[in-house]
């Protein structure tokens, strides 16, 4: 399976080490041979339209290292679209920084790999939060698959729970923790009775919270990620801008304290029901929601089967790599079962 | 009020059309309206370019050159409308730009010999593209800042189904809102060739017959537009057809269902597609004479108010004329389902339009109403591929019949109205041939003689008390 990995972040590099790393067992257990033909950034690409040996691509996940280092491959100034029509590849897989306000540049990556007939993995909310409805039309209009588990819950299946674990449930409502930057403040206060402030400074130094944390403490980076549930789970048309969104910005320890003697934690909720919000609220301590750290959890209600709940590490570039491993095997699953049509674009030809 | 004004082919023919749309738009934006107009391509061009294709493999650069010539006639005469004269010049060098691409399109087709259904979408995308820049100009001409933009580059995305094409709906929704959202907040008014389309690579589509209503509908819908003004040659919808009834009366409010079974039946005011994107919506339409334009027209609405005074049992009486009753009769057909399916599969396959069924539940026999033009055809088809088969004795034809046909909302769950229309028409003396009625209950059709037509639009206009209606 040939590849191309546009972005390399953590979450990319991440990717193509886990990639390169566990090849044998994908051969083995899944018949899947990666083969990555293309590493794009912002300042170049890697490009082997036979395969980048899976030694440089690892070396190049160090982080030490520039891909003008790797002159053999080096290919500056790549335009995706022009890329795409040269390189012959089966799967992109789209780990740029996530973009709430434009989607970009993630919306024009995988309209450009859409109509190249290239499948996708995507781990980037912003273009799931701004237009899924009409990128999942499109996918379907130029019949790729359009996979993007490792945009909720990192590693953690949640929308992979819901999708494929639930035939014949009905969905009532879910609600959960979908942020864990915000998770660790508020169990970093609830626990310690510090402020919101120095709970922010310490998940900064511990690496969860980024220099920038308006995402994750504003909440936007739940609200996408309830965005994309919401449509995919329960079949809405959503976008970020529909949602009413409320950070923990203004949470005091005060607050905090009050809950606690109630027998109640404050957590930032993503609920799905008559509702769709992102808020803070203050649930009982027994809660199966009730998880510290940077933990994600979330509870689905349904009809028959009463209340189900996962709980799992919500980021994390390996655990979100094992998403996007996920995602891969699973084309590769289509590849193998389906019809011509749902083959890629490669064979499609043929 | 942010509305999308759509202006039809009728109503911008010539300057004087230009001049009248450019006041009307004048006037709307000065109440402190955000408008979106949608264009059609000048009175009688698209039948023009469709002159032009259908001899275009034949003919030479001679005929070629004299039709674009007859086009650039019409536009430029359009263009007279436009008093400053540096706009005018401008317009007039856009206009002939795109008339030397449409004959470098032509000559390209001519030399290939063959019209593909993609070169005939480019083709005909041309008629929009010429009246909307025109249109743009003689706003600006008149302080009005507008942009001319085809309909891709206001954001309308399709499928490949060159033609007919269809709008992906969610991605058309974004887009349209990301290109028109821009410039109206600038207080620039979007000006945008109905129509036509793009496909994700750019290439030009069409969207069908009709297309410039939906393509209205299509942009309303995206950027969730308080009200849809289509302005017509025609004040609205009327109760029925104002030749075979002059005491017609206007309809001033109608649910969009009622609406889009008027417009079946014939009724060509506004296009049923155009009607459709409307049902599920809060989307108001109207329907206005573009000529008299202080005049109310037709509202068309999501749901009548129950209580609504002007609301009857039946709103309207619509015909199909010229119609052929095709009888297909034989005891075996009794049990045999396929022969319905197959009937209506080959019609199909022939493009022959099946205007009516009925068969009673006996199955002993059939009845099919087609449209008289294709009545050889499709009696043709029926006898060679039925006759022989044992299950059908007998298919019968025969003409001079027009499709009756009560529409409204209000008959739905009304006990009696079948009665009373047959009552009306056994008090005229009118025989009914066959009788449909769907169970949606907006319409009770039937088949009566041509000769009948008249009367029985009468009749049953005077029986439902559609006459007193205020107009």
């Amino acid at each position: 399976m040939r590849l191309i990995v546009v972005g390399f972040g953590v979450v990319g590099r991440s990717s193509v080490k886990v990639l390169v790393e566990h090849q044998e067992m994908l051969r083995s257990r899944y018949g899947l041979i990666p083969k990555i033909v293309g590493i794009v950034d912002i300042d170049g690409a890697l490009v082997n339209q036979r395969g980048i040996p899976p030694e440089v691509a690892l070396s190049a996940t160090d982080r030490s290292k520039k891909m003008e280092d790797f002159k053999e491959y080096f290919v500056p100034d790549v335009r995706l679209n022009g890329l795409l029509e040269e390189l012959d590849c089966e799967v992109m897989i789209e780990t740029t920084p996530t973009n709430l306000e434009t989607g970009q540049p993630g919306l024009n990556h995988l309209r450009a790999a859409m109509k190249n007939g290239v499948d996708i993995v995507t781990t980037n909310k912003g273009p799931l939060a701004i237009a899924m409805p009409a990128l999942v039309e499109l996918a379907d209009h130029n019949k790729v698959s359009l996979r993007f588990s490792g945009t909720v819950g990192g590693g953690t299946p949640m929308l992979d729970l819901a999708k494929r674990c639930m035939d014949g449930l009905k969905i009532r409502s879910f609600m959960g923790i979908l942020n864990g930057t915000t998770n660790y403040i508020l169990s970093k206060m609830d626990s310690e009775g510090v402020s919101f402030e120095s709970a922010l400074e310490e998940a900064r130094t511990k690496g969860y919270a980024e220099a920038d944390p308006t995402y994750d403490v504003d909440a936007l980076d739940p609200a996408a990620k309830l965005v994309i549930m919401a449509n995919w789970v329960m079949g809405k048309s959503l976008s970020i801008k529909d949602l009413s969104i409320k950070g923990i910005r203004d949470i005091k320890i005060e607050d905090i304290k009050r809950a606690k003697m109630e027998g109640k934690a404050i957590k930032l909720i993503a609920s799905c029901g008559d509702k769709i919000e992102v808020a803070p609220l203050a649930i009982p301590r027994n809660h199966p929601l009730n998880v510290s750290g940077t933990i994600n959890a979330l509870t689905f209600d349904t009809d028959l089967a009463g209340e189900i709940t996962i709980v799992g590490k919500g980021a994390g570039g390996i655990e979100t790599a094992s998403a996007v491993l996920r995602d891969l095997i699973d084309i590769r699953k289509t590849y193998a079962h389906s019809s011509m049509v749902a083959m890629p674009r490669i064979l499609r030809r043929a | 009020m942010k509305m999308v004004m759509k202006f039809g082919g009728a109503a911008v023919k010539d300057a004087a059309g230009i001049s009248q749309v450019v006041k009307i738009v004048k006037e709307s934006t000065g109440k402190g309206h955000q408008i979106i107009v949608v264009i059609s391509a000048l009175g009688g061009v698209t039948d023009r370019l469709v002159e032009l294709m259908k001899n275009i493999t034949a003919s030479k650069k001679s005929t070629i050159d004299a039709s674009i010539e007859a086009l650039a006639a019409i536009h430029i005469a359009a263009i007279k409308s436009i008093d400053d004269q540096v706009i005018s010049q401008q317009v007039t060098r856009t206009v002939r730009s795109l008339l030397d691409d449409l004959k470098n399109v032509v000559m390209g087709i001519s030399h290939v010999g063959e019209l593909t259904p993609r070169s005939r979408d480019l083709l005909l995308s041309f008629g929009e593209r010429l009246s909307t820049p025109i249109l743009a100009a003689a706003l600006e001409a008149e302080g009005i800042h507008a942009k001319a933009l085809t309909g891709g580059e206001a954001g309308i995305l399709t499928d490949d189904n060159f033609g007919s094409a269809e709008p992906l709906m969610n991605v058309t929704s974004m887009q349209v809102r990301q290109n028109l959202d821009p410039l109206m907040k600038d207080g620039i008014i979007p000006v945008v060739s109905g129509f036509i389309a793009a496909t994700q690579t750019g290439v030009m589509t069409t969207l069908g017959r009709g297309g410039s209503d939906y393509s209205a509908a299509i942009i309303g819908l995206a950027l969730k537009v308080d009200e849809l003004w289509f302005w017509k040659e025609v004040r609205g919808i009327m109760t029925a057809d104002p030749s075979l009834y002059p005491e017609s009366r206007l309809i001033k409010k109608i649910a969009f269902d009622e609406a889009i079974e008027i417009a079946h039946f014939g009724a060509r005011v506004i296009h049923p597609r155009a009607l459709e994107v409307g049902l599920d919506s809060d989307l108001i339409y109207q329907i206005k004479d573009v000529w008299e334009p202080e005049k109310e027209g037709t509202h068309i609405i999501r749901f009548v108010d129950e209580n609504d005074d002007n609301k009857g049992v039946v709103r309207a009486i619509s015909v199909i004329d010229r119609v052929h009753l095709i009888n297909i009769s034989g005891a075996r057909l009794v049990g045999t389902p396929r022969v319905a399916g197959r009937v209506l599969e080959m019609l199909a396959d022939q493009d022959i339009d099946v205007l009516m069924i009925s068969q009673s539940s006996s199955e002993a026999n059939m009845s099919i109403a087609v449209p008289e033009a294709d009545a050889d055809d499709a009696m043709n088809v029926l006898e060679l591929s039925l006759l022989g088969s044992k299950l059908v004795r007998e298919i019968t034809g025969e003409g001079g019949f027009c499709i009756v046909a009560t529409v409204g909302r209000g008959m739905r769950g009304t006990p009696g109205v079948a009665a009373n229309v047959f009552k009306s028409m056994a008090d005229n003396k009118i025989n009914i041939r066959t009788i449909a009625q769907g169970s949606s209950e907006l319409n009770i059709s039937f088949i009566v003689s041509r000769k009948d037509m008249k009367a029985a639009v009468e009749a049953l206009h005077k029986d439902f008390k559609l006459d007193s209606m205020d107009a």
